[in-house]
């Protein structure tokens, strides 16, 4: 008995020991940071100063507590208890925990180890055709928020299979996103170095696009990539429309940013498709939101044959408020898809799952996309708020969900890659 | 260079001028005074700073031999980061940027966010802080349309001898880091 006393103390006191230990930078939060942040947050990276050192983070300490705690950083916008992602850049409340204590115990520098090593592991695969912007972009140095078009034409003499996909900013400060679009008329070339807000963008934007959101772009992400023996194509002599957000700057600023291609290098057997979900699935039409109303529009779109999901896009403009995507099953069972609750436009990215999810045929995929246009909502670029349409312009709107899926095959579900 | 250490001495012996007398603005019902100073702390590496250094450039011109408009950086300015800030973002001469690493006029004025501003009255009264205006609403987030111009709005009263509309905003940026073995009140 009195043995078994002594164990329950000596366990006890062990645990509490270890529960009281101080956090150290080398031991844990160095860890942490190089896992979560550093990729952004390095010399030359997107983000605005680096963590790499001590010294660098004690000098941001209280900054780095407050956007953790927030979930302000690292960005976001997707509700990880609803779904996860294998793009998911999250820390767990046990990881802000630690920050916090942390910084109460006084960022304590501890002991470094030599033994361990923290680089990011960050894939050394070269691209198979880089596509740079054509000219450079000088941005203007008023402070104002850019939308611009940009065509870059591939020049791909066949139609061409592609595993991967991956946008890299010229100017890490002031690309803040960018969508790729796919144009196999050559239509579209006029677009090249348009401002959103130029009035001809409406000619351009009723010529189909053979792939309306290849890929979107948001700080923190890397390339996207399909399971292995799966691609998407590229249409022979495609043109990529690049539509790039670049951030307010005070200084002289130039962008060439650039595109660049994976090819599959092992045979494709199955092709990964594009399902968007248009303002034309919206059930309770009209698409158009009056001055100070606070629509919710919802789509639902029947699936016929069984899909297995890859990756997910929602996509809004300025008025977005949150969006809800999800799909019931004949059996009634409901399968969630994404859910933002406070949309960002400026964070809007492809959603890539963590395993396939399958769709079975019959299934309906719901979206309830709520938008706010009144004059309460800060991001309203109306003042005072104006009726909204449809529109590729920022400030025009749009509802789409963009899903890229393969056809199911059995065992899907289990593909690990 | 003893120019420079001579104007910034000045400064500091300016600063804590102001700050005894800062929380007098508090009281409403004392006159305003007339506005002589812009202080504004900031940091070379806050994407909010440099995002507001068009608009800080453009009130010190507006304001030009009326007003004077000094940047404190509470982590520090060599004098090679000022050159480099000074070019890439264009700052005329007129605009003051001042070393505050061991955090004087942080700590004077209660300053924790970079942009921070401080409108100081010829009184020595601080007539207004916070905010240069409600472009930022949260950390990364920013109004197409700015709707309410706090700085300028209380310069404006304040010339005429009226008190700001609002005499204190909660201004969104970075943080600034407080020294070890501070106990400064952070947001």
């Amino acid at each position: 008995m009195q043995q078994h006393v002594l164990c329950f103390v000596l366990i006890f006191s062990h645990a509490w020991c270890i529960g009281q230990t101080k956090p150290t930078y080398y031991k844990d939060i160095q860890p942490l940071l190089a896992k979560n942040c550093i990729s952004c947050h390095k010399p030359g990276g997107i983000g605005p100063f680096s963590l790499q050192t001590y010294n660098e983070v004690a000098a941001k300490g209280n900054f780095i507590g407050h956007v953790t705690k927030t979930r302000y950083m690292p960005p976001w916008k997707a509700d990880p208890d609803l779904q996860i992602f294998r793009n998911q850049t999250t820390l767990a409340q046990a990881e802000i925990d630690l920050i916090q204590k942390w910084l109460a115990a006084g960022m304590p520098k501890g002991k470094k180890s030599k033994s361990k090593s923290f680089s990011t592991s960050e894939q050394n695969i070269k691209p198979d055709l880089t596509l740079p912007m054509v000219t450079s972009y000088q941005l203007t140095d008023q402070a104002k928020e850019d939308f611009r078009f940009f065509v870059i034409p591939t020049n791909l003499t066949a139609n061409t299979y592609i595993a991967a996909i991956e946008f890299v900013p010229g100017n890490r400060r002031q690309v803040h996103h960018s969508r790729v679009m796919v144009d196999s008329t050559q239509k579209i070339r006029g677009i090249d170095g348009m401002s959103e807000l130029d009035p001809r963008v409406k000619e351009f934007q009723v010529i189909p696009l053979a792939d309306e959101f290849l890929y979107g772009w948001v700080p923190g992400n890397t390339k996207i990539f399909f399971p292995p023996g799966t691609a998407k194509k590229i249409p022979q002599g495609a043109d990529l429309i690049l539509n790039i957000h670049y951030s307010p700057t005070s200084s002289i600023q130039k962008d060439q940013s650039v595109v660049n291609l994976y090819y599959a290098k092992t045979p494709v057997n199955r092709e990964v498709k594009t399902l968007t979900l248009k303002e034309s699935d919206i059930r309770n039409q009209p698409f158009f939101i009056e001055a100070e109303r606070k629509p919710t529009f919802y789509m639902d779109y029947p699936v016929r044959n069984d899909l297995s999901l890859i990756s997910i896009m929602p996509h809004m403009h300025f008025i977005g408020k949150s969006f809800l995507a999800y799909a019931i099953t004949p059996a009634g069972e409901k399968i969630q898809l994404i859910k933002i609750d406070n949309w960002d436009f400026n964070w809007q990215t492809t959603y890539q799952f963590k395993q396939l999810i399958k769709i079975p045929a019959g299934s309906r995929i719901r979206v309830e996309a709520k938008y706010d246009n009144t004059s309460e909502n800060p991001m309203n670029p109306n003042t005072p708020p104006k009726d909204i349409g449809y529109g590729w312009n920022s400030t025009d709107e749009m509802c789409n969900l963009v899903i890229y899926y393969l056809d199911y095959e059995p065992g899907d579900e289990l593909i690990d890659y | 260079m003893a120019r420079f250490r001579y104007i910034a001495l000045l400064l500091v012996v300016v600063i804590n001028s102001f700050a005894q007398h800062h929380h007098a603005s508090e009281d409403n019902n004392t006159p305003a005074g007339k506005p002589i100073a812009i202080i504004i702390f900031m940091a070379v590496d806050c994407p909010v700073t440099q995002k507001y250094m068009n608009t800080i450039k453009s009130i010190a011109l507006r304001y030009q031999g009326e007003i004077s408009v000094t940047g404190y950086f509470p982590a520090g300015l060599t004098r090679k980061t000022e050159k480099q800030f000074r070019r890439e973002y264009n700052i005329p001469d007129i605009i003051s940027l001042v070393d505050d690493k061991a955090h004087q006029a942080t700590e004077k004025f209660g300053a924790t966010i970079t942009p921070e501003v401080f409108l100081i009255s010829e009184s020595d009264k601080v007539l207004y802080s916070g905010a240069i205006d409600n472009w930022f609403f949260e950390l990364g987030r920013y109004r197409v349309e700015i709707t309410e111009n706090y700085l300028l709005d209380a310069i404006e009263a304040t010339k005429k001898g009226n008190m700001p509309p609002i005499t204190r905003t909660e201004a969104v940026g970075c943080f600034i880091q407080k020294l070890k073995g501070n106990s400064t009140h952070q947001h």
